[in-house]
């Protein structure tokens, strides 16, 4: 390497300068040494500016009275007025617990479930057995909940529903899975979990192929069980793509199915599955009404953001990477 | 290994008809959309469940194939899959390759700014805004460049770019390649698996896109396949009761017909993706 | 230099990207401009979801253009999100001419603020219009004395909506269709234990219905609350004169409790909250219920014909709402809300603009939307249309003899028009539900819908539903819970509903 400046400044004898002047240098060093790197970053830099930051203007709507004609700066401030509202409102405590226990019951139940299924699916040695297994169950992804909840209704229904017709074969009293308050966020989670664990279960199953079989091999020479091996290496190597998801679901708790509950639901269980989005939509609260959805939608974000910020901090505690 | 040969048995009979199982639940929806695409009215209407069909006939297939606006929205949908796939890739592994570095000076910065967008927008009228300014408004770009990146996905790619061994990079770059060749010589190559799942994600978000079509696009021409299909599921509530002329007089055949024209594409490409997701996959880019 | 090179192409394939999107863009738009210098009027619009896509070359809309001198360029909304045309206007994108839900509070935004100009001064060149607001009671719609567009709502004097049942099972069953609220339930108690279809089960129950759509109270069962005497279908008065809710009406309580004997004997469905419109339907095809409400018109036709694929025998019947004790009934309410078609401030040439919502409406532009053009999408033949289905089709005309893209939804509606191609099957039966179903309509105490109850009527009706089912289920005793609804309903924005009513009310009884 030939004596540049940088070198040069090395060899003064003050340490004081020494320092400062190697951090400045540095500083331009790392920007030019990875260069190429940077500049990978710009295209995605230019797209969330101009699509993502300079749009996040519009967010001071919801603490505006919004007008069309003076536009979203030039509206008067209306301060808290749109939150106390919101919060004012008899129904918007109801739905925000619906919101949350509904989707931590998702989430305690969906999140580990794509994984197991991933797990048993690396431990599958017939090819064309895991291949079917993997496509089939990817499948119900792209079927939408218009369609599911009909053939819902068909086999839950209480009344000559396929599986009531088997409950009551055996003796049992019929259950309104439907219709039942206390049974209907069963309905809602196990469906979601049975229409998207496939699909859920592909990035781990992208996470397990990068797992190097050298690693089986020597375990096994070792005399290590598929308990063992599952345990000490599959897991080990997968869990930084676990946590990362694990960080992502968390900062994304506000949202508990808005597109499923509005197609299975019905008044008689709204006391049990309406959450804040199906509650917003269905009265029409924040139709036309731009600084309340932007309210809305700025208090689902704060929790969501929450979350997500305690989440990764544990995560970089616990000395993975996380996702900042 | 042999004393455990019992267990490992029990296990293997447990899982696989585990799986069978759930194979089965999965698949039901999807047959029993199969079965009514193709049964006559009178079947389906005789009872709940269709487990096989009495009677095919394809009806419900001729009168779709021979309607405009499907191929229309089918040429729509696979024009922005793929292009906007082309767009989504690009972007998002050169990003997250960089910011997988470690290194890189205020990479953190950069993914908390980026991630900050995840969970705060301005709402619609800004972004309605732009895309008007763009001149984007009626055209198919709105449905692409909006959502040029995907910060899920560009968090998923970073961390599989992150769990390449850095290793092997530092020998790349001794051999004279600069970051942009260790990318697409040494670890795109390594992070197949990675890359297909992504790819797969963008790809079917894009053939599943109708949002974005609702707010930028009034002529119906250019409607995506999703909202074709929408229309076709969704009875319209005014032209029910009004008396006119509606989707849903025309019977659940075509409705699941439509279903099935929509999803078998996306079915039909996922083995191509499915060989990046087997065992020891990388093997062989590892030795190259 | 050669990493110069690569940034310099790195940037390039961006500029590319950009170049192409603007490219493409110009092309659409100067499409649309054209070569002439007409003016350009651009409708935006909920539009009619059902309809074929408008094609490039539509003669109608050529037709259009050249009877008005105008450029027409239509934008129909996909899935009618009123969302798009709100974020429209509130971004500034306005066209000349929009159709939109109302009332709602956008409409209400928009007249404050001008967005959307009065139409009064163009009304002598909008003959159709004027008049179909007088004839039709529609003078509420005006905003302090200004009609601020055309307001269209369906089915305000025409109903398609009814008691329907299985004919043929009451013909087996020797009973006529049921005329008082004793009959009706006869009816359904015969339909429900009497089996039938015949299948030696006890599988069938008397009556089914849906669940309400979004935002919607339960109105499934109201025509029990008018036979027992309600006499408005949106407030009641109490004895002192003083507006209250229809709950509140002694009638309410009456015809709860016979609601509540016919789910405890289980002559309703149980988990009717469960149905979708379709599934309903199913049901009633099925043969698992004998009774059901719902629109005939031309579902007269679709609906037995879905009856007697399952069953060749089935019959559909409809009947008047059953009678109350003192022989009173309604079942349709008057509606208070549809569409309407507006002028922007943004159109350059508002009487261009008020000339083509009155075409649209106009006898001259109804013959040229539901037929087309003489001679080539059609011909006569004495009273006799000859519809040319080649020639239809071209121009996006749906099949079997109906209508232009444009013809419906934006300011009509086929019943609303008494309109049927003369290919339709059952022409005459479905007008002739019409006609019986349309003698029931019940009338509004108060003709306006008002500010109070745009903001809070869905939140209301949420809570009318709730309770509603708990009396229907037995959850909740009918007084008690009449009494509970009437405190939280007026708690949670009803006395501000209740003082604006009565408020319109007084000024309307001047």
């Amino acid at each position: 390497m030939a004596l540049t400046k940088d070198n040069y400044e090395l060899t003064v004898p003050e340490i004081t300068d020494v320092v400062s002047g190697y951090k400045k240098k540095t500083i331009w060093n790392d920007l030019w040494r990875h260069r190429y790197l940077y500049f990978m970053i710009l295209p995605a830099l230019v797209y969330y500016a101009l699509f993502h930051y300079l749009p996040l203007y519009g967010a001071v709507i919801a603490f505006k009275d919004f007008n069309i004609t003076k536009g979203i700066l030039g509206s008067p401030w209306a301060g808290l007025k749109h939150f106390e509202y919101l919060f004012s409102l008899d129904k918007f405590w109801q739905v925000l617990n619906n919101t949350v226990v509904i989707s931590l019951y998702r989430f305690v139940f969906g999140f580990p479930f794509p994984l197991i299924v991933a797990l048993l699916l690396n431990e599958v040695r017939l090819a064309l057995f895991k291949r079917s297994v993997q496509t089939v169950i990817y499948l119900p992804h792209f079927i939408s909940w218009v369609i599911l909840g009909g053939l819902m209704i068909n086999f839950l229904a209480i009344d000559n529903g396929v599986i009531n017709n088997v409950i009551q074969f055996f003796g049992g009293a019929p259950i309104g899975f439907m219709s039942d308050e206390n049974v209907f966020r069963h309905t809602l989670v196990f469906s979601m979990i049975w229409k998207e664990f496939g699909w859920n279960s592909i990035i781990y199953m992208a996470a397990l192929a990068g797992v190097s079989p050298h690693l089986y091999e020597a375990a096994m020479i070792d005399g290590a069980n598929r308990w063992h091996r599952m345990w000490h290496i599959t897991l080990p190597c997968i869990r930084s793509t676990i946590i990362i998801l694990l960080i992502l679901r968390l900062g994304n708790i506000m949202e508990a199915g808005f597109e499923q509950i509005f197609v299975l639901y019905h008044p008689g269980v709204y006391s049990v599955a309406d959450i804040i989005d199906t509650y917003v939509y269905r009265t029409g609260l924040a139709e036309g009404r731009f600084s309340l959805a932007a309210a809305v939608g700025l208090f689902k974000s704060l929790i969501n953001f929450m979350l997500l910020v305690i989440a990764n901090k544990l995560a970089r505690m616990m000395g993975e990477q996380g996702v900042y | 290994m042999k004393f455990k040969g019992r267990a490992s048995l029990a296990f293997d009979v447990f899982n696989y008809t585990f799986l069978s199982l759930l194979a089965f639940a999965t698949l039901y929806p999807f047959w029993d959309t199969f079965v009514v695409s193709i049964i006559p009215m009178d079947e389906y209407l005789k009872s709940a469940v269709h487990l096989w069909p009495k009677t095919v006939t394809f009806e419900a297939y001729t009168y779709l194939l021979s309607m405009k606006e499907l191929w229309n929205s089918y040429t729509v949908t696979f024009f922005i899959t793929a292009v906007g796939t082309a767009i989504n890739m690009l972007l998002t592994v050169m990003a997250a390759y960089a910011l997988s570095k470690k290194d890189l000076k205020g990479h953190r910065v950069i993914m908390f700014l980026i991630l900050f967008t995840m969970l705060f927008s301005g709402g619609v009228i800004p972004s309605y805004i732009i895309v008007k300014n763009l001149g984007l408004m009626n055209s198919l770009w709105a449905l692409m460049i909006p959502n040029a990146i995907n910060t899920y996905n560009l968090i998923v790619m970073r961390n599989f770019f992150a769990s390449i061994p850095d290793g092997l990079e530092d020998s790349a770059k001794i051999d004279g390649c600069n970051d942009m060749g260790v990318l697409f010589r040494i670890v795109i190559p390594l992070s197949m698996p990675g890359i297909a799942t992504i790819t797969l994600f963008y790809a079917v978000a894009h053939w599943n896109e109708f949002f974005n079509a609702i707010f930028y696009i009034t002529d119906k021409n250019l409607w995506p396949l999703q909202l074709f299909l929408r229309g076709m599921l969704f009875e319209n509530e005014s032209a029910y009761s009004g008396g006119g002329d509606s989707p849903f007089l025309l019977g659940p055949a075509i409705k699941m017909a439509t279903v099935m024209v929509a999803t078998i594409p996306v079915m039909l490409v996922y083995p191509f993706f499915q060989k990046y997701f087997a065992k020891g996959a990388l093997l062989g880019a590892v030795k190259e | 230099m050669k990493r110069m090179l690569r940034m310099v192409s790195l940037l390039t394939i961006i500029s590319m990207l950009a170049a192409i999107a603007a490219a493409c863009t110009k092309d659409a738009s100067s499409q649309s401009e054209g070569g002439d210098s007409a003016y350009e009027l651009t409708y935006l619009t909920t539009g009619d979801q059902a309809a074929k896509p408008l094609q490039p070359n539509d003669r109608i809309i050529a037709e259009i253009n050249k009877r008005l001198g105008i450029k027409l360029n239509v934008q129909i909304v996909p899935e009618g999100a009123v969302d798009k045309i709100n974020a429209a206007f509130a971004s500034g994108d306005l066209p000349d001419v929009v159709t939109t839900k109302f009332p709602s509070e956008a409409v209400s935004q928009w007249i404050n603020e001008g967005i959307i100009i009065p139409i009064d001064d163009y009304l002598d060149v909008m003959p159709t219009v004027k008049q179909k607001i007088e004839n039709n009671g529609l003078q509420w719609t005006s905003v302090n004395g200004k009609y601020y567009g055309y307001p269209f709502i369906s089915q305000m004097t025409r109903s398609n909506y009814t008691v329907q049942f299985r004919a043929d099972w009451l013909e087996k069953l020797g009973i006529q269709p049921p005329q008082t609220l004793d009959e009706f339930y006869e009816a359904l108690k015969a339909v429900t234990t009497r089996d039938p279809d015949g299948n030696g089960k006890n599988d069938t129950y008397g009556f089914s219905t849906n669940k309400p759509n979004a935002g919607e109270a339960i109105s499934a069962f109201n025509f029990v609350f008018f036979a027992y005497g309600l006499p408005y279908g949106d407030w009641a008065l109490d004895d002192k004169g003083n507006v209250i809710p229809t709950f509140e009406h002694p009638a309410f309580k009456q015809g709860m409790a016979y609601l509540r004997k016919l789910m405890d004997e289980k002559l309703i469905e149980p988990e009717f909250m469960v149905n979708d419109r379709p599934m309903k339907e199913q049901k009633f095809f099925q043969g698992k219920v004998g009774f059901m409400e719902g629109p005939l018109f031309r579902h007269v036709n679709r609906i037995e014909s879905g009856l007697q694929k399952v069953n060749p025998e089935g019959k559909l019947g409809w009947a008047a709402p059953p009678a109350g004790p003192d022989g009173k009934r309604g079942m349709p309410r008057k509606p208070k809300g549809g569409f309407l078609t507006a002028i922007t401030k943004e159109a350059k040439n508002p009487k261009k603009a008020a000339e083509f919502i009155e075409f649209l409406l106009s006898k001259e532009g109804r013959d040229l939307l539901q037929l087309g053009i003489e001679g080539i999408h059609y011909t006569r033949e004495g009273d006799k249309i000859i519809y040319n289905e080649a020639e239809r089709e071209k121009d996006g005309f749906a099949a079997n003899g109906w209508a232009h893209p444009l013809a419906w939804g934006n300011v009509t509606w086929p019943i609303d028009e008494n309109y049927l191609p003369q290919t339709e099957p059952q022409l005459e039966r479905a007008k002739q539900s019409v006609e019986l179903a349309s003698k029931y309509i019940m009338p509004n105490l108060v003709a306006t819908m008002t500010p109070a109850e745009i903001k809070y009527g869905s939140a209301l009706n949420d809570l009318y539903n709730q309770y509603f089912l708990n009396m229907l289920n037995g959850k909740i005793d009918i007084d008690k819970g009449v009494e509970e609804l009437g405190q939280k309903w007026r708690q949670q924005g009803g006395d501000e509903v209740l003082k604006q009513v009565t408020e319109a009310y007084k000024k309307q009884k001047k």
